[in-house]
């Protein structure tokens, strides 16, 4: 229901400027058809465009519905299209070569076709970012910089042109997105970041786990911690600079009924590398959280299966730590993919938790002589169909790892009969 | 499933917002047959008719009129001749007088 909501409130923001265009109509004379859906688009593209930062700001209101992965995925979406729509404010109208180009016109047909470039050059970049090899970071700084000439130059572009933005009604719906947009911003990049440094945590244990992967264990630092429910994560950054944004998604692996928060970070890029030599006992770092709808908590499950993979084991480490302490005797499936018992994260503490917990464990490694009963290749539809034999209609899934196997679980427990609502997952490869 | 559900929302959205988009140039393609925005009644009233006529008078006549657009026609031919209607204002003009009340 309150995803509904929030839905509709979105529509109905999107769509502000076109109908206030509609109803305000301050042009008099009758124009062709081509431009008039011209002015449709680009008043669809401001509205779209203008929310675009409001779907990544970390709202709680908008997080708890959705989880981030979804917002994530919604607002690259909500970009393509805004790049279409800004396509066809352009191809419908009849525009000069120099005025396509930015080289001539008005300040306001400047702006306008700076911020359609600035536009695809951002999308482009953000479709393209794996492809091209480009760092997470750099891909960071470029998109937060090109988003910063994008809206100011809409913006002036839209009440430069004096066409339905002559109208009052107009002016003051995109005056209402504007506003809108300044106070996430303020939130978003100052008053969260500022919060956040009052609140420092303090590195008390780290510990290798697997072949590739250190376990941080943090402590709240005058302060009571933090709140979450198992299977959300936290953004970590440990420079001390409040404006820094250095800073990534961390699945939380810690019980959430303890004071202490661990991390488990994976050392495959450069910052998670550094940030793992930096975390060392005594250090500081620094939490914004808890954020994601990844959790049993809002399930309605007698029992649950949890399917992971890589550092994607973080979070059902956490539930089941988390189930554990709070005495819950549900029974769980514990389907456990990595490449090898090297690279099996947590397993010594999974299988003692077989005593309390209802728990069965099934362990595949692609390496596998069979000698220590895991199961030999990679989770695919025959293990999961020789494994899940009960009806699923009460079963929840929370599967997260690689994009490949969540996206043969997620099929494989569809066709199993899993109602679709009851499969959960945690992507971070959005972008 | 994410994928498929967010697809599906914003193919919804899309959909709404392609629906809206036909509609305002549906909407505003109208603007021919009714009056214009830029010259409410009375506007129109104190410029052309005001040192004649009460507005009262002319509403009056229009509303009775059989044939309210012929009867605008007349009253702008009356006005061209005491010179006080030029440009592109009298299409303005004749919106008000022949749209619908």
């Amino acid at each position: 229901m309150r995803a509904v909501a929030i839905l509709g409130a979105y529509a109905l923001l999107v769509l502000l400027p076109l109908l206030s265009a509609a109803l305000a109509d301050p042009i008099a004379a009758q124009r062709p058809w081509h431009i008039e859906l011209a002015s449709a688009a680009g008043l669809l593209a401001l509205g779209v465009v203008a929310l675009e930062f409001a779907l990544v700001a970390r709202l709680r209101p908008v997080n708890i519905p959705f989880g981030s992965d979804a917002l994530m995925l919604f607002h690259r979406r909500m970009g393509i299209a805004g790049v279409v729509l800004v396509g066809a404010h352009v191809v419908l109208l009849p525009l000069r070569p120099t005025e396509l180009l930015g080289l001539g016109g008005s300040p306001a047909l400047r702006a306008g076709a700076l911020a359609a470039w600035a536009l695809l050059a951002l999308v482009a970049l953000s479709v393209t970012r794996r492809r091209m090899g480009v760092r997470y970071e750099r891909w960071l700084f470029g998109h937060r910089a090109l988003a910063t000439i994008v809206l100011p130059a809409m913006l002036v572009h839209s009440l430069g042109m004096q066409a339905y933005t002559a109208s009052t009604s107009v002016r003051w719906a995109i005056g209402l997105h504007g506003g809108l947009l300044a106070v996430i911003a303020l939130d978003y990049r100052v008053r969260r970041p500022l919060r956040e440094q009052r609140r420092p945590w303090r590195v008390t244990d780290t510990r290798q786990e697997g072949a590739d992967v250190g376990r941080i264990t943090l402590e709240p630092e005058g302060h009571a911690g933090l709140r979450f429910e198992p299977g959300q994560f936290v953004w970590l950054r440990t420079s001390p600079r409040w404006w820094s944004s250095q800073e990534h998604p961390i699945s939380i692996a810690s019980s959430s009924e303890r004071r202490s928060v661990e991390l488990a970070i994976g050392a495959r890029g450069d910052w998670s590398r550094r940030c793992i030599e930096e975390l060392v006992p005594g250090a500081r770092a620094w939490l914004d959280g808890p954020y994601g709808a990844f959790t049993p908590d809002r399930a309605a499950a007698e029992r649950l299966i949890l399917v992971g993979g890589g550092t994607g084991i973080a979070p059902l480490r956490s539930m089941l730590l988390s189930l554990r302490d709070r005495g819950d005797r549900r029974p769980i499936l514990l389907v456990h993919a990595s490449r090898d018992r090297e690279h099996a994260l947590f397993e010594r503490e999974f299988e003692s938790l077989r005593n309390e917990l209802a728990l069965e464990i099934v362990r595949v490694h692609e390496v596998c002589d069979g000698s220590d009963g895991c199961e030999l290749g990679r989770i695919d539809h025959a293990l999961l169909q020789r494994r899940v034999n009960w009806d699923l209609r009460r079963t929840h899934a929370f599967v997260c790892g690689p994009p490949a196997l969540m996206d043969v679980v997620q099929e494989t427990l569809l066709e199993l009969g899993l109602p679709a609502a009851n499969t959960h997952t945690e992507r971070f490869d959005m972008v | 499933m994410l994928q498929r559900d967010v697809t599906r929302t914003v193919g919804t959205l899309a959909a709404i917002f392609g629906m809206a988009a036909a509609l305002f140039v549906v909407a505003v393609r109208e603007r021919e047959a009714r009056p214009s925005a830029s010259a409410p009644p009375s506007e129109v009233y104190a410029r052309c008719c005001s040192s004649c006529h009460e507005e009262s008078e002319l509403r009056g006549a229009l509303e009775s009129a059989p044939d309210r657009a012929a009867l605008a026609l007349e009253w702008l031919e009356e006005l061209a001749q005491h010179g006080s209607a030029s440009g592109p204002e009298d299409l303005a003009l004749v919106k008000w007088l022949a749209g619908p009340r």
